[in-house]
């Protein structure tokens, strides 16, 4: 009789516990959610999509912990002896028993990324490796939505791994034909066992515009916001919608920028922070990966425009060497793909887009944190000289595909004005940034400093440019020679552009012709 | 005598037994254990009876199922099933590969865990409730209580493994059937990897379920060139290749010539040439060389014996001329000999014979005798199979040795007294040879020089491209190998590393290529050179022609193509799929693996429990079954020589603290060594790692495992058999 009433006891005592569990767990839920408002309101999908790490913490009992230990001794003991047969299986487990720990994934897809992907040889492997890091840190985003360190990371893949890596040309081309419709290489179910990602997903539609899934908003934007303020809807893409038509494919620099905006709104609205990095970088990145992306599309639009006539793109992956090759060619010079030459044209001009994007992110991010002024004075310098030059380029393509008339003059001359102005603002780079002291006492203009030669006029930024390298001549040494290459190489094209529109160049009033090319001609 | 003295006295005491006791320790116990059981339980013996131990079996088995030991295994199942869809695998064999392993890791551990609950628990209990008495009590000896139970939870632990075995048989067949139609939807539709085509077409012919039989070369050699047939001579890169001798050395043989290994060198001569070639050129047949005398060649080659000193950084007035007026000295290719152990690390090296500093090469195209010493400190330490190892030194020659001049072209010699010494003169010497290992195959004849290459992260290195790209010859000899198709499966395991500054960028973007071509010894027959794609250290399956593999001697040809990448292989890096079991059968034998490690868990859970209350017996169970391998993990920590470390990471200083820290550490050390060594070993149930990656399980694997159940079992059993007689179980 007794025990009887005993086991009552017990199994009443075990039923308070459980549902006291149940409500402490449900008390601790709601005040996550109300210290981070919508952002981390999305329990349904999550409490769905964790169902696995709850199944197997239930099935293991007090021995997850054990086996935590276990799994990470031996992933990391098989990385070292480079055999991954059985690493991608522990380190899904780790991540399913260890869903909780921001450490452990920020960890892993770093790992799967860079560790894991430079084991294999070939490059589609590595490719398909560091796409397999970009899933791993969905898996999380799908349990703990708008997880700030996961959208980070998937970030920091695009913008570093797949964009800046040594292998960056295989990868940047991958990833913008993958991201136009194609059919998928895969017969399998996403949630087979037997299935593993050989190639992205598209994201954009046969007019380049953005699927309609990766635009669809989760979350309504709540009354406390300024209106001013930006703030993540929930959908995919949210930050490339205001970019697309997209008919020529995604710039993993587009794709960075796209989640890098979104961990920057985590950060300042939702004020969510990164579990390693400082808040001055999480809000630094979008600016970067904009004008990371503004190169990318500079770049492709020159190799289009080499190729559009018939002119072999230099070796390397750099673009640098791209600038000059076309910079002579007449406005009536004959090319052999149109389709071409309007995909540069279109590069070209999102390119000066996103250049003047990244400038507003710039002053953004330089109003929050002013410490980073004297880092990011050379990006904003950069972006704004490169946008009219990228705007010169598309109008002169435009005027090239244009009828002989009254447009592709309007046309010329409007390339006419814009090289004069990417000239005058890259003479300012130069002269703020590569003129020596003395040099700089010497040349510049009583009352003028380096920082105010936008005062001057093109004709005596000129005069000043040539001094300055004449007294480089003569000293023998150049320590700058390099660094400034790169805007006298952007010099030239403008001034060999403007010699074809109005038969002189813009350093002609200055020196004769033979010398001119000389004079502008990069010291590298 | 309180415990811990007398512990330590025990210990003292274990450590200073004799190396031989040590050694056959297990063997020592094992006949005394046996000795003493026969010796109590004679009459228990003569009373034994088959039926009775049937009837305390059929007991014990009964009792288990009422305790419901089987509700064990549905659980087991969900939790394979559950487990597996968790997996993140490469391919689709990999899949099948983990949940082999899944399923068998779950049999294994519930088939262990229930056996070690229900035999350490089954004695105490019916002790401790008096159920013992109903058996005591009857005619029954306690060694047929003993073997009963032993019986009745093998039994039950048999039943397990069948429950399991039927469920991973069926659930693996379902996932290879699925896996399979995937593959041929995947190479259908051309969604394979570069990497990974050859090997899903094979598993699309072949299966995801089958035991392979492998047949691994006896030998590999890597060549600057395939030698032509006949030709006798053999080539290195220089900067990359080398070749190597080996000698056993015996310390007792050296002994034995009156010599003192303290300061008796090693005296080496090896014969060696090189050639130059020029960018394209192909192999000239070789001119019959003829050796030319060290002393010649040093002559024509070395200069001068001996330089004036110029200071550590001064060039030499000549030399400094040659330099201004822009000369170009002509390089004298040179070579350098270690001595390296028999896993190939260095164990040192071989100096020239003074003057010279470096052994520099005579005239191209002929053989050059080189002369050095090893150095009587590195010598008197060799003991056992050593190797010499000539290394290619310069990058831009090549290297050779000639098989039908010197079929054994380095040579190790003893130099002995060879008569007394005459007044004012050094004694005389004699060079006695020590002959180089034989043959394996044919003892009669000294074994070859094995060529290898540079070693990387995977092994030797073949250099990619067309350019100074050393081929790897996988020897198979008497290979067992009955075609039943016209073509035979290999596997190749090779890992790749990539320079990244040679390759072209169009090749960059393409997996690396390796072209196979396999050539019979006996006919001479070439086959086609095939491309096949690997990837890094991961297993690639395809085909050559049966053909060229007919008779069962026959060379693999593997040369890695992609300028700018390096293939790393090893002995094992290919080897001949012979014959495919089914799975079934594979499956059954690693399920005989787990039975037999669970009679001896049975065996030493009974033993434990005849003196031990349950808890404790399980706890001692454990121990004695894990600690073996626990010792085994500790590795080197176990050592000889950690005393000093411990005393050196402790930090102490007192001179008597720190000789008393280390001595207590290295006779603990010493005294778990010893301890290890009559545990059993579970290594030696190795039921998954063979059928995890489709091979089938051998023969001696199972024999091995056999002998440690039996080598450990039986004694246990006797040792119950003795407690159990001697504890007071009845009044």
């Amino acid at each position: 009789m007794n025990r009887g009433a005993g086991r009552i006891g017990i199994i009443i005592v075990l039923i308070v516990s459980l549902a006291l569990a149940g409500a402490t767990r449900d008390w601790a839920e709601h005040l996550r959610r109300s210290n981070n408002d919508q952002f981390t309101d999305d329990a349904s999908a999550s409490s769905l999509a964790n169902m696995n790490s709850f199944a197997l913490a239930l099935l293991l009992g007090g021995l997850r912990g054990p086996l935590v230990m276990v799994l990470w001794t031996q992933s990391e003991s098989l990385k070292n002896e480079r055999n991954l047969e059985d690493f991608d299986t522990y380190v899904e487990w780790i991540r399913l028993l260890q869903p909780e720990f921001d450490t452990v994934h920020i960890f892993q897809v770093w790992n799967k990324a860079y560790n894991i992907s430079v084991q294999m040889a070939s490059l589609s492997n590595k490719y398909i490796t560091i796409l397999d890091a970009i899933d791993y840190a969905r898996r999380v985003l799908a349990e703990r939505p708008n997880d700030i360190n996961m959208i980070y990371g998937i970030a920091s893949i695009y913008f570093d791994k797949l964009g800046n890596s040594a292998e960056k040309s295989y990868y940047k081309q991958r990833v913008r034909s993958e991201s136009l419709p194609h059919p998928s290489k895969q017969r399998l179910a996403k949630n087979d066992p037997g299935w593993r990602r050989l190639e992205l997903d598209p994201m954009l539609d046969v007019h380049g515009n953005i699927l309609p899934e990766l635009l669809k908003p989760k979350y309504s934007r709540p009354a406390n916001i300024a209106a001013d303020s930006d703030w993540n809807d929930g959908s995919e893409l949210q930050y490339l919608k205001q970019y697309q038509p997209l008919p020529y494919g995604l710039s993993t620099f587009a794709l960075a920028y796209n989640y890098h905006k979104q961990a920057q709104v985590l950060q300042t609205v939702a004020h969510l922070h990164h579990a390693n990095l400082s808040e001055l970088v999480v809000d630094s990145r979008p600016a970067l990966a904009l004008k990371g992306w503004s190169e990318d599309e500079w770049e492709l639009a020159r190799r289009i425009e080499l190729k559009a006539f018939n002119i072999t793109a230099p070796a390397g992956d750099e673009r640098g060497p791209l600038e000059l090759p076309t910079a002579d060619l007449a406005p009536d010079t004959p090319f052999s793909d149109r389709a071409a030459i309007e995909q540069a044209i279109f590069s070209y001009d999102l390119a000066a887009r996103v250049s003047g994007d990244a400038i507003k992110e710039y002053e953004r991010h330089l109003r929050n944190y002013t410490t980073n002024f004297t880092t990011y004075q050379s990006h904003l310098d950069s972006m704004r000289s490169q946008r009219p030059l990228l705007e010169a380029d598309r109008d002169y393509l435009k005027a090239m595909l244009a009828p002989a008339g009254e447009a592709r003059q309007k046309l010329l001359a409007a390339a006419a004005k814009e090289y004069r102005d990417a000239a005058g603002l890259n003479l300012d780079i130069i002269m703020h940034y590569y003129m020596s002291d003395d040099i700089a006492t010497r040349l510049l203009p009583k009352g003028v400093t380096r920082s105010e030669t936008g005062k001057l006029s093109i004709e005596d930024k000129l005069k000043i440019f040539f001094t300055m390298k004449a007294i480089i001549a003569q000293r023998g040494f150049d320590a700058d020679a390099e660094d400034r290459g790169e805007y006298e190489r952007y010099i030239q094209r403008c001034d060999e552009r403007v010699k074809r529109i109005e038969g002189k160049a813009i350093t002609s009033a200055l020196m004769p012709a033979t010398t001119r090319a000389a004079a502008t001609a990069p010291t590298h | 005598m309180t415990f811990l003295p007398m512990l330590h006295a025990t210990m003292l005491t274990l450590a200073e037994l004799p190396t031989f006791i040590n050694q056959h320790l297990g063997w020592i116990l094992f006949a005394l254990i046996f000795l003493i059981g026969l010796a109590f339980g004679a009459k228990d013996f003569a009373r034994f009876s088959g039926r009775r131990i049937w009837a305390i079996s059929g007991v014990c088995f009964d009792e288990s199922i009422r305790r419901r030991v089987l509700w064990i295994t549905p659980l087991a199942i969900l939790g394979v099933i559950v487990v597996s869809q968790l997996q993140r695998p490469l391919d689709e064999q990999d899949a099948i590969r983990q949940t082999t392993k899944f399923c068998l890791f779950a049999t294994g551990l519930i088939v262990t865990i229930t056996t070690i609950i229900l035999a350490c628990t089954n004695l105490p209990r019916e002790i401790d409730n008096r159920v013992i008495f109903t058996v005591v009590t009857k005619p029954t000896t306690r060694l047929e209580i003993v073997i009963g139970k032993l019986l009745g939870f093998v039994k039950v632990s048999l039943l397990i493994l069948i429950i399991m075995g039927v469920f991973s048989w069926g659930y693996l067949r379902i996932r290879a059937w699925n896996f399979g139609r995937e593959i041929a939807q995947r190479l259908e539709s051309n969604s394979v990897p570069a990497t990974s085509i050859s090997t899903l077409r094979y598993y699309n012919q072949a299966g995801l379920l089958n035991a392979k039989t492998l047949e691994t070369p006896d030998n590999v050699q890597v060549y600057a060139h395939v030698p032509a047939p006949g030709e006798s001579r053999r080539y290195l890169f220089g900067g990359d290749g080398n070749f190597n001798v080996g000698f056993d050395i015996s310390p007792d043989w050296i002994a034995e010539q009156g010599v003192d290994p303290a300061t008796t060198p090693l005296v080496v001569v090896a014969q060696v040439g090189y050639i130059k070639r020029k960018k394209g050129q192909d192999v000239a047949p070789a001119p019959a060389p003829a050796v030319k005398p060290f002393a010649a060649a040093t002559q024509a080659s070395a200069g001068p014996a001996s330089r004036p000193y110029y200071g550590p950084f001064i060039m030499s007035p000549e030399e400094r001329a040659r330099v201004m007026s822009g000369f170009k000295p002509v390089e004298v290719p040179t070579v350098s000999i270690d001595v390296m152990d028999a896993t190939f690390y260095s164990a040192g090296n071989v100096t020239p014979i003074p003057p010279l500093k470096t052994f520099e090469m005579g005239d191209p195209n002929e053989l050059t005798e080189l002369r050095g010493t090893i150095d009587p400190k590195v010598a008197k330490n060799l003991k056992g199979r050593y190797y010499l190892r000539v290394n290619g030194g310069s990058a831009d020659a090549e290297y050779f040795v000639d098989l039908n001049r010197t079929p054994s072209p380095i040579m190790l010699f003893l130099p002995v007294p060879a008569g007394p010494a005459a007044p004012g003169q050094p004694p005389q010497i004699a060079l006695k040879p020590i002959p180089p290992i034989a043959d394996p195959l044919d003892p009669s004849k000294p074994m070859g020089p094995i060529f290898k290459t540079r070693e990387g992260n995977f092994g030797m290195q073949l250099r990619g491209g067309s350019e100074r790209s050393s081929t790897a010859i996988f020897q198979f000899r008497n290979a067992s190998f009955s075609a039943d198709g016209d073509t035979a499966p290999f596997e190749l395991r090779g890992g790749v590393e990539r320079s990244g500054d040679d390759t072209p960028a169009a090749e960059a973007e393409q997996p690396t290529r390796v072209a196979v071509r396999v050539q019979n010894r006996t006919s001479g027959m070439m086959s086609d050179e095939i491309i096949v794609q690997p990837e890094s250290n991961r297993t690639l399956l395809f085909e050559l022609p049966a053909k060229a593999l007919q008779g069962g001697n026959f060379d693999v040809l593997v040369r890695c193509l992609t300028l700018g990448d390096y293939l790393g292989v090893s002995p094992k890096s290919l080897v001949l799929i012979t014959a495919r079991q089914p799975f079934a059968l594979n499956l059954a034998k690693s399920l005989l693996i787990l039975w037999l490690m669970t009679v001896l868990v049975t065996a030493v859970a009974i033993f434990t429990s005849t003196f031990l209350s349950w808890p404790i017996a399980v706890v001692l169970t454990l121990v004695i079954l894990l600690g073996h391998w626990g010792v085994d993990q500790l590795g080197d920590a176990l050592a000889p020589g950690i005393g000093n470390q411990v005393v050196t990471d402790f930090g102490l200083k007192s001179p008597a603290k720190a000789e008393a820290v280390r001595a207590t550490v290295e006779k603990l050390s010493y005294f778990l060594n010893f301890i290890s060594t009559v545990l059993p070993d579970i290594n030696k149930y190795p039921a998954v790692e063979d059928i995890e990656r489709g091979i089938s399980i051998p023969a001696a694997k199972m024999i091995d495992a056999l002998a440690v159940t039996l080598g450990f079992g039986v004694p246990l059993v006797l040792l119950a058999y003795v407690f159990l007689k001697n504890k007071e179980v009845a009044p």
